[in-house]
């Protein structure tokens, strides 16, 4: 299972695509940066808050993990390597696993890496923030890690068990994709610009447990309830990732 | 050049992926006009005609998953290695496609136009007005989705550049609202219009009566731009086409 594991890791931070995700992650700092600075110059303010470029790779982090994570596995399958793994030895149980730690390993470096990128834009040209305390950034960043370690394990399984079929190519974003646009349907009934939340019954409670417990609603809006919440949905989404995934791998014949 | 498209649509019609999306868009058209789920609010008020038009939309992910996938299983599978062996060129085989896939498009739109009038939309001048701008919307997103179909090969490279294109549309969308409503201004408010309405999204959008008026340049401009939109993806798509190797 280690060795299984180290060789996945060392084959990730080797990977061209891994670089090339970190790259478009500063790039995209730098553009939003660069975007926020003619939005305010165009409207007259010349002193940029924190709270609007310290969390650039928010908005991009479902798409972008699950774009990574889906690259990444999907070369295991075209270039023969689990074929090769089982053939070696290695338990499918292991090889599993070990993809898997391998996505939320990916999710947790790009979101730590965007943090360190946002740090110089924070330090040299920003005011500093106004809405948020040090602990509550602290706690965004945390809960965008554990958030985006869920969506590359979630990710990952998925490549895993359907690996080698079209539908691996497009589940995982049009999953991302679904879950953005309904998750800006989410918040906009529970938390209106104007007057207060209309919803009642079975609707509020769906609502209210995909804005709770469901990872990808929390890259929608800063956070706000308690961390177990946050530690919750993330932790369930890797259990039934795995234990799906186990299920389904461990029986599906490999093309 | 005939040939090629005739033997695409043969394809593309037995293709399940196209006739399991002509199902959906029927019987999605039909449940959401006819408001069959009871939805309250905001789309109970927006009435059959406009609930059919906000279902439209879906047409965009089926294209942003059909035209990528269908376009590389070609290349896959040698198809098109075949056809430019028998004596085609890669522009005739593009255009076959482009074709192909746009004549699709009419064959989904009447599916989605029979399960919306079957639902109980009925103002038919708003219908057919509304439903040609979103056909060439459509139209300008499908030559898009060719432009990155023939240029990028490997599929999961393909499917990644088709999904971003939909995100970057979208946010481009929400974030062309927030400008347009609170930044600009004048001549650049015009020119933020312009762009706007270059994706299917803004001109959705503004079909939807969800948003404001001056997102929305007169339906015939909209037709103008969407044509534009086309023209320059295909050209894009084309330039030197004929002298890529293929592998």
């Amino acid at each position: 299972m280690f060795r299984n594991l180290y060789a996945d890791t060392r084959s990730i931070l080797l990977s061209r695509a891994f670089h090339l995700a970190l790259i478009i992650i500063a790039a995209y700092q730098v553009f939003y940066f660069a975007h926020i600075k003619v939005v305010y110059a165009f409207i007259g303010v010349s002193e940029i808050d924190a709270d609007d470029i310290a969390f650039v790779f928010v908005s991009v982090a479902a798409f972008l993990v699950t774009a990574a994570t889906l690259f990444i596995t999907d070369r295991e399958f075209s270039s023969g390597c689990i074929r090769n793994k089982l053939i070696s030895g290695v338990k499918r149980r292991d090889a599993f696993l070990s993809a898997v730690c391998g996505g939320m390993l990916q999710g947790a470096l790009y979101t730590v890496f965007a943090c360190l990128i946002s740090i110089p834009f924070i330090g040299l040209f920003s005011v500093g923030f106004i809405n948020f305390s040090i602990q509550e950034v602290a706690d965004y960043w945390l809960v965008v890690v554990m958030t985006c370690m869920a969506i590359g394990a979630f990710s990952t399984a998925l490549v895993m068990i359907l690996g080698g079929s079209k539908l691996s190519y497009v589940i995982g974003l049009l999953i991302a994709f679904v879950m953005k646009v309904w998750d800006t349907v989410i918040l906009d009934k529970l938390y209106p610009e104007k007057g207060f939340c209309k919803l009642t019954g079975a609707k509020l409670a769906v609502y209210s447990f995909v804005d709770k417990y469901i990872p990808y609603s929390y890259l929608m809006i800063r956070p706000h309830y308690e961390m177990r919440f946050y530690v919750t949905g993330c932790a369930a989404m890797i259990v039934i990732s795995v234990v799906i995934g186990l299920i389904v791998f461990s029986k599906r014949e490999l093309k | 050049m005939i040939n090629l498209y005739r033997a695409n649509m043969k394809r593309i019609t037995a293709n399940f992926i196209f006739l399991g999306g002509c199902i959906i868009a029927f019987l999605a058209t039909y449940i959401f006009t006819a408001n069959v789920m009871g939805m309250t609010g905001r789309f109970e008020n927006m009435g059959p005609d406009r609930r059919m038009f906000f279902i439209s939309i879906a047409m965009m992910g089926f294209f942003t998953i059909f035209v990528p996938l269908y376009t590389n299983m070609e290349y896959r599978f040698g198809v098109i290695r075949n056809k430019i062996v028998a004596g085609y060129s890669q522009k005739q085989v593009y255009y076959s496609h482009l074709l192909g896939h746009l004549s699709v498009l009419a064959i989904m739109m009447i599916f989605y136009l029979l399960g919306g009038i079957l639902g109980g939309a009925r103002d038919f001048w708003e219908i057919a007005l509304l439903n040609i701008v979103m056909f060439f919307a459509l139209c300008g997103y499908i030559a898009t989705m060719m432009l990155i179909s023939f240029r990028i090969l490997k599929i999961v490279a393909l499917s990644i550049s088709a999904f971003l294109i939909l995100n970057v549309y979208y946010t481009g969308t929400m974030i062309g609202n927030a400008l347009l409503s609170f930044v600009l201004k004048g001549a650049a408010k015009q020119v933020g219009v312009i762009i706007y309405n270059m994706t299917v999204f803004g001109q959705w959008f503004s079909g939807t009566g969800l948003a404001d008026d001056y997102i929305n340049p007169g339906r015939f401009l909209q037709m103008v731009i969407s044509i534009v939109v086309t023209l320059a993806m295909t050209l894009i798509a084309t330039a030197g086409l004929d002298k890529r190797d293929l592998k």
